[in-house]
């Protein structure tokens, strides 16, 4: 099993901040594999869920895996339903498969 | 505090900043009953009130308000007319949220049957003009709209939260959402802080167009537009391909970046919790105060450049604050308008409040304290300044009276200005009830100023000279004392509208201020430092006849000498200093043994002892532990030299 990185997601704009600078970090350092843990999430927070999108971005572009990983109702429902994440087509990018639609509801173990 | 104190003053400061929007926007809408942005903004108001009170439990408050957020839905859609009746009606059912929401904050209990009785009694008119049945808006059919809903970049700094659009969406009809997230940069590129999704979302309703745009009311801060679809279209399937909808992302009219950056992110904080954080800045200053002055003292290198940097650190820290404390007095003015409304209502005058310069700063504090007195000014004007509609006519102007509200600032203090164009000052009126009440002697010759400085002596306003001189005098005396408490200036003259002027300047801050430390005898003395113009040696000038008047370069300038004023033992040395002051427009002179140097001085109220030591509008602490009292140079210029006591109260202006 591939070694991976696990970001904890957080809301709060300092968080976000922070998350963003950590995934673009761990994106330009090497290939881990990442997985984005928003079980800590305990509120839907849009600038923390573009973030994600604007990390999958760059993931697909250097050929990193990354998945999001937990689920909580909230999450769910304010993800597929409300906020229109989810749809494969959205992001534009060929052949991408949306880290929403792909996400795992177990916890790994994760590592640093 | 209590956690349930605290959300209940968050729900009472909320709803009331809700309830002055409210009313803001009602008196807008009487002045244009057909503008549908009026009509969307009050119902806006009415729905976030009733939002407000729900969430916070208070669901008698929210079904109110609901109960007269239904008449305006109906007015939206055409089926109730804007009437004054129904904007006067909602003004008072407004009253009504305002009298519950005071008693949620004083912890009484809410008044249900109140609400009952008021919804019946007064929103009941306005539910009978109402009918529903005759609403017809719905056709029954079922259509489909495309809605592209796309935040400005500062969308995510103004709290975009796409839920509740939905959520309205979801009332109308069956939605499909689809985030568009083309125009998201990787995450080494993205601006965290700057929105770059948009939604677009495919709605069938039987609700027609209306309902939908009605949905998206609340879409704040973000470019919303909504096409009618074929009823057969696939869902998502007028979706632009990938490349094209960017093309059109870049293409459309969002702010721009730097307005983003610019955005209004704020935090609210108590007023408590900044009078704390003044009072210990203030605790700060005394401090240094009392560093600055061990350093000079001890002369040690090492400690004078530390003494020095704390004492500039101290001053920056200071005027941050200070500037924490200033609000714009627009807030203040918009609570006038509905004071003009209703008050020329009931005189049966027609009144319109113009408002200038709404963004003037001043010390909330201030702002506070000065909230009366200028009611009573603005009452004065409608009440007493503005004439009927048939006798402004009759003197060939509109029947529509003005009062104007200006504020401004001018050299460390804000000027406010309530002014008519009435028929001005009736000076022969004033004067013969001045004589007729023994205020000033039948033969006296006074100039214009005078006669109308006679409206704030006390015992002019009795209900006889009401009458007689359009009741210019009514409590103005009590008026001018706040102004005077807030170390202000308060005077009535002629307005440049034809009518009358009134004038108040005060300080911007209450809380800390610069000033001119000098000493009589063992005594320490401040003098706000904004007052002071210039101080000569009093024995290098001729004195005329002996009297307290100097000859300043030709110029007659009187003077005050402190220690007969305060009547402090002990000989006045050879050489007294007297320190010349601006005060209410005359040079005025204040002797003193000697001027210590400027001192930023900390206001502390004086104990309920001295509050009534004439001269005297507060106290400080100086650096070596001693008092020094704050010179209320106005009244001091005004009583004189111990006149007050000796000759009746011939003071110096």
């Amino acid at each position: 099993m591939a070694r991976t990185v696990t970001i904890m997601a957080p809301s709060g704009a300092a968080a976000v901040s922070s998350a963003r600078d950590e995934l673009a970090s761990r994106l330009a350092r090497g290939r881990t594999p990442i997985t984005i843990d928003i079980g800590t999430i305990g509120m839907p927070d849009l600038p923390m869920l573009q973030v994600i999108c604007a990390a999958h971005k760059r993931a697909i572009d250097r050929g990193v895996d990354l998945c999001v990983l937990g689920d909580g109702q909230h999450m769910t429902a304010y993800v597929a339903e409300e906020a229109g994440f989810a749809d494969d087509a959205s992001c534009g990018i060929a052949g991408a498969v949306c880290p929403w639609a792909q996400r795992a509801t177990a916890r790994p173990e994760s590592e640093a | 505090m209590s956690e349930y104190d605290a959300l209940i003053g968050a729900f009472v400061e909320e709803a009331g900043e809700l309830l002055d929007q409210l009313q803001d926007s009602l008196l807008e809408l009487e002045q244009c009953p057909e503008d549908p942005e009026c009509v969307d903004r009050v119902f806006r108001c009415l729905h976030t009130i009733k939002g407000c009170a729900a969430m916070f439990g208070f669901d008698e408050i929210s079904s109110f308000a609901h109960d007269i957020e239904n008449a305006y839905q109906d007015v939206r859609a055409g089926r109730l007319a804007v009437t004054p009746s129904l904007v006067d009606t909602t003004l008072r059912a407004g009253d009504t949220i305002r009298t519950v929401i005071s008693d949620v904050a004083e912890h009484r209990e809410v008044s249900v049957p109140q609400l009952e009785l008021d919804t019946a009694g007064r929103y009941g008119a306005v539910s009978q003009q109402v009918d529903r049945e005759a609403a017809g808006s719905r056709d029954g059919q079922l259509r489909r709209f495309r809605i592209e809903y796309r935040p400005s970049a500062s969308g995510f700094a103004s709290g975009l939260d796409i839920a509740p659009v939905i959520e309205q969406l979801r009332l109308v009809g069956r939605c499909r959402v689809l985030l568009h997230t083309e125009d998201v940069p990787a995450v080494d590129l993205l601006d965290p802080i700057e929105c770059h999704v948009w939604w677009e979302i495919v709605i069938d309703t039987d609700g027609g167009e209306d309902a939908v745009h009605d949905a998206l009311l609340f879409a704040d801060d973000a470019h919303v537009s909504v096409e009618e679809m074929d009823a057969d279209t696939s869902e998502f399937a007028a979706i632009a391909p990938a490349t094209n909808a960017t093309e059109e992302i870049v293409q459309a009219p969002l702010p721009s970046v730097a307005a983003a950056s610019s955005g209004t992110a704020s935090l609210r904080v108590s007023p408590a919790k900044l009078d704390e954080l003044v009072d210990l800045v203030g605790e700060l200053v005394t401090a240094q105060a009392r560093l600055t002055e061990i350093a000079s003292a001890s002369d040690d290198p090492l400690i004078v450049p530390v003494a020095e940097d704390i004492e500039r650190l101290t001053s920056s820290l200071r005027d941050s604050v200070l500037d924490i404390r200033m609000v714009p007095i627009g807030h203040l003015f918009g609570k006038y308008t509905r004071v003009v409304r209703d008050l020329s209502g009931q005189l049966g005058k027609r009144a319109r409040l113009e408002v200038e310069g709404g963004e003037t700063e001043l010390d909330k504090g201030v702002i506070d304290r000065i909230a009366d007195p200028l009611v009573h000014l603005v009452r004065n004007a409608v009440d007493h300044g503005l004439e009927t509609p048939e006798d402004r006519e009759a003197a060939g102007k509109p029947p529509v009276g003005r009062v104007r509200l200006a504020a401004y600032q001018s050299a460390g203090e804000v000027v406010i200005e309530v002014e008519d164009d009435g028929a001005g000052l009736n000076r022969d009126a004033i004067l013969r009830c001045a004589v007729e009440r023994g205020i000033v002697a039948e033969e006296t010759e006074l100039t214009s100023e005078q006669i109308a400085e006679l409206l704030f002596a006390p015992g002019f306003s009795t209900a006889e000279c009401v009458t007689r001189v359009s009741g210019r005098g009514v409590g103005l005396d009590a008026v001018r004392r706040v102004v005077e408490d807030l170390r202000g200036t308060l005077t009535i003259g002629d307005g440049r509208m034809g009518g009358t002027l009134s004038r108040i300047r005060i300080p911007l801050t209450l809380a800390i201020i610069e000033g001119l430390l000098v000493a009589v005898g063992p005594d320490r003395y401040i003098i706000p430092l904004d007052a002071v113009e210039e101080c000569i040696d009093l024995v290098a000038h001729d004195t005329r006849g002996g009297g307290n008047v100097v000859d300043l370069r030709g110029k007659p300038v009187p003077y005050v000498r402190l220690r007969r004023c305060f009547d402090i033992a002990g000989e006045a040395p050879e050489h007294e200093i007297a320190v010349l002051a601006r005060v209410l427009g005359e040079q005025v002179g204040f002797v003193v043994d000697n001027v210590v140097g400027q001192h930023q001085t900390v206001i502390k109220t004086l104990g309920a002892a001295r509050a009534d030591r004439v001269g005297v509008s507060g106290a400080t602490i100086l650096g070596d532990g001693t008092v020094a009292l704050i010179l209320d140079v106005i009244r001091l210029a005004r009583d004189g030299d111990g006149a007050r006591e000796r000759d009746g109260g011939r003071g110096c202006v």
